[in-house]
């Protein structure tokens, strides 16, 4: 005999807020679209290697119903450990000294992880919010908790199934070749309400074509494969 | 505030339901409003649907479908319906449509230039005031100013404020080749136009284009100098355009230079109007540059014809005179001469009407055209002597059922004078005393009454009071004129002659002529109508046509129909309540 034991969601020493976002029911895989919760989330970096680089700030905006909560948005900034490098600068516009006041990354995600908890998660391009997260999330003794829906992963199922050749990867872009606008660029909070638009548009015309579940729209990149093989 | 997105075709209400929980404004995309399977409306974005319901609590009057691909934003009723059930409604809704709609487009700045206008001075001064004696040397003030990167500094004469600018350093003290040892009270400013600290920052840029001025010292109600204000601090860089304007036409040397500056009034007017002043501020700038204007080319005239043969005023009249003009106005005018007491003196006319027609030349190449009324001072009925346009307006007071004599007496009411000797009592004031005269008040009254706005559209139509539709709307003479007739009449009852038509307004609340909401009600049907009015012009100007006043109902947004009904309907209310007033209590 052997017991089944639970697995581990969290280590000791977490934060409350690391217990809460490891532990909150979420809906489940067969939840219609419109009737789950999500969380969009975007991220600044000071660079694209998860090893190296680290996140500078970061916002999430929630989705209930459909609708994009915009009163519920979150943005906060991180203090690096290093001086960013020049490159990214440009990029996200922020400096060094910009970040001299923010608290240090590991205390700065914790409302991250609340306005997370219980909700499945939106990203564009969700590889660098996966890796980024899964590594920060390491640190504070919890595990990043799939699935990670993919706005670039169901632009394309979309412009597949409505045979158009591809779907920018551009978030900006893509937003615009939606006919939606598009906030400020290069800035996690204008990025994830960019963002939480162009999901709730993309996911409406799939939902036209055949009814969409959270499960389903987790399947995005191997539905777009099964079409493409 | 929540987004959503509707798929091209999905129905967002449908008829019947309700009431509806939000009220939804169109972010991108476009909506049809639905009846009977006919389609009475497309909405735009910046339009706001479902409100009626929201807010009656009836069910909804129609459907509302997505044209397109459309993304709403919903605002939920409980935020709604706290700020449209207000008694501020109309107000509300007229900055929704005339901010949110540029909001959207042009990000915050918009926003911020507006707010910083709204603030009083006090919050926009930066740094706290550099004060020094009248016997500080020019090179101490400089190295001070230079230090502390000041470009104004404040010389203490006791009870008295004087002012240096860094521009008075170059033009008074370097290009004169003053000694840097002299005092700064060779090249200073005294005493100094000061304003409290409590103005909002709007009042005090219009104080600032009407004296040509760009800093002020800031003094706290115990008497204390608190800082200065400059222009910079209280509008956009490509708005100090305005200060420019003015500063080149007080400058400009010949009729032709006056008129190549002219050219720029527009393309200010189109400036100012993005970056977010509102109409009744950028009429206010339009009709301090049209003085400055007015002023430079009686300068020209005058030094062409010779000294004048007796001193005299020329009064502004109409929309220029209530600092209400826009690029469609016309500038009328009238003269006041002193000293002479007989009229009928040849040479004295001949004079003005030599000067009057030069003067008249060089606006009309500047841009303005000649009132087609000819209420100017081309016309000799406008040009007499200050002692019988006084008698005149005093017959007018005694017996207003003369010929003539409302209409007269509103042209009079309504004279600021531009160019002259100012310190004579104004013919406007004549009528400060109209309150003495309730046969004149009842007259004018009656006669503000007699413009009716339309009374609703009907597809496309304004439907004026006789049932007749008409395709195009003249939006002044719709809106504008009865709604600053009837401030005109409440302002000279409350004792107030020659005025904005919102400083009347809000006389006439304190005086008690009108209701406190039927002041504001008339202030906020007029603020909307100089808007449509104002972004009619600049699209106009923008598209390279002569300005004007006629719209067509077409280019209206279905939602900004809707609202300029309202305002129509508040106007007519107010009227009759008026006419209640005027005609049963009195």
């Amino acid at each position: 005999m052997f017991k089944v034991r639970r697995p581990t969601l969290f280590r000791k020493g977490a934060s409350p807020e690391a217990v809460l976002y490891a532990r909150a029911p979420r809906d489940k895989g067969k939840t219609p679209w419109r009737d789950a919760r999500y969380c969009v989330v975007d991220l600044e970096l000071s660079g694209l290697d998860p090893l190296n680089d680290e996140i500078i700030s970061f916002a999430a905006v929630p989705i209930d119903n459909g609708r994009v909560i915009a009163g519920g948005a979150l943005y906060g900034l991180c203090r690096p450990t290093r001086p960013l490098p020049e490159e990214s600068i440009l990029i996200h516009g922020l400096r060094t000294v910009d970040l001299d006041e923010a608290p240090p990354f590991d205390e700065a995600i914790q409302p991250l992880l609340s306005a997370m908890a219980g909700r499945v998660i939106v990203a564009h391009m969700a590889w660098v919010e996966r890796s980024f997260l899964s590594r920060a999330f390491e640190r504070q003794g919890i595990r990043l908790r799939e699935p990670i829906l993919d706005t670039y992963e169901l632009g394309r199922l979309l412009a597949l199934a409505s045979e158009e050749p591809s779907a920018p990867m551009d978030l900006g872009e893509l937003a615009q070749s939606l006919s939606l606008p598009v906030h400020r660029p290069h800035h996690a909070l204008g990025d994830a309400l960019t963002t939480a638009q162009v999901f709730i548009a993309i996911v409406t015309h799939l939902d036209e074509l055949s009814s969409e579940t959270v499960r389903s729209l987790a399947r995005a990149e191997q539905r777009s494969n099964a079409r493409l093989h | 505030m929540e987004v959503e997105f509707h798929a091209a075709g999905q129905i967002i209400f449908s008829k019947g339901v309700g009431p509806v929980e939000a009220l939804r404004v169109i972010r991108s995309g476009s909506v049809e409003v639905i009846n009977d399977d006919q389609v009475l409306d497309l909405m735009e974005v910046g339009e706001m649907f479902g409100h009626a319901s929201m807010l009656s609590g009836l069910p909804t009057g129609f459907e509302a479908r997505a044209a397109e691909d459309t993304l709403t934003y919903r605002i939920p009723a409980q935020i709604a319906s706290q700020v449209l059930a207000g008694p501020e409604t109309l107000r509300y809704v007229t900055r929704l449509i005339l901010e949110d709609r540029y909001h959207i487009r042009s990000g915050p700045s918009r926003e911020s230039i507006r707010d910083q206008l709204r603030k009083p001075v006090r919050d926009v001064i930066r740094n706290a005031p550099v004060i020094c004696t009248p016997d500080t040397t020019i090179r101490e003030a400089a190295s001070q100013m230079t230090m502390i990167g000041a470009s104004a500094l404040i010389v203490d004469l006791g009870n008295s404020v004087g002012i240096v600018t860094d521009g008075d350093l170059r033009s008074r003290a370097l290009a004169s080749g003053l000694s840097g040892d002299a005092p700064v009270s060779v090249v200073m400013s005294a005493p100094a136009f000061t304003v409290t600290d409590d103005r909002p920052g709007s009042e005090v840029l219009l104080d600032m284009l009407d004296r040509g001025i760009t800093h002020f010292p800031v003094i706290s109600a115990s008497g204390r100098i608190i800082g200065i204000v400059e222009d910079h601090d209280l509008i956009a860089v490509e708005s100090t355009t305005s200060f420019h304007l003015r500063h080149a036409i007080s400058n400009a040397r010949t009729v032709d230079e006056l008129v190549a500056t002219s050219s720029k009034l527009r393309p200010t007017v189109v400036s100012l109007h993005r970056g977010g002043m509102t109409a009744l501020d950028v009429m206010s700038v339009f009709s301090i540059v049209a003085d400055a204007l007015t002023r430079r080319s009686l300068d020209f005239a005058i030094a062409q014809v010779g000294v004048p043969p007796t001193r005299f005023t020329w009064l502004a009249l109409g929309s220029q005179a209530r600092r209400e003009a826009m690029p469609s106005s016309d500038l009328d005018s009238a003269i006041a001469w002193f000293g002479q007491d007989e009229d009928d003196e040849p040479p004295i006319r001949e004079y003005f009407k030599e000067v009057t027609t030069i003067a008249t030349d060089a606006l009309m190449r500047c841009g303005f055209r000649p009132d087609e009324h000819r209420v100017n001072a081309s016309d000799p009925l406008f040009v007499r002597s200050l002692s019988s346009w006084q008698r005149e307006a005093h017959s007018f007071l005694d017996d207003p059922t003369q010929k003539k004599a409302l209409v007269l007496v509103s042209v009079l009411v309504d004279s600021r004078p531009v160019w002259g000797v100012e310190s004579e009592p104004l013919i406007a004031d004549t009528f400060r005393s109209a309150r003495a005269y309730p046969r004149l008040l009842r007259l004018l009254a009656q006669f503000a009454l007699s413009h009716k706005p339309p009374v609703g559209f009907i597809r496309g139509l304004a439907i004026d009071v006789s049932g007749e539709g008409r395709s195009r709307l003249d939006l002044k003479s719709a809106a504008v004129v009865p709604i600053t007739d009837l401030a005109r009449w409440a302002g000279m009852a409350a004792g107030v002659a020659c005025a904005s038509t919102t400083a009347r307004l809000s006389a006439a609340n304190d005086g008690g002529t009108l209701s406190a909401s039927d002041a504001l009600t008339l202030r906020d049907a007029f603020e909307l109508t100089c808007q449509l009015r104002l972004d009619h012009q600049v699209a106009q100007i923008e598209h390279g046509l002569e300005p004007g006043d006629v719209i067509t109902l077409d280019e209206l947004s279905p939602l900004n129909r809707t609202y300029l009904k309202e305002a129509f309907r508040a106007v007519v209310s107010v009227q009759r309540r008026v006419a209640n007033d005027i005609f049963w209590n009195v």
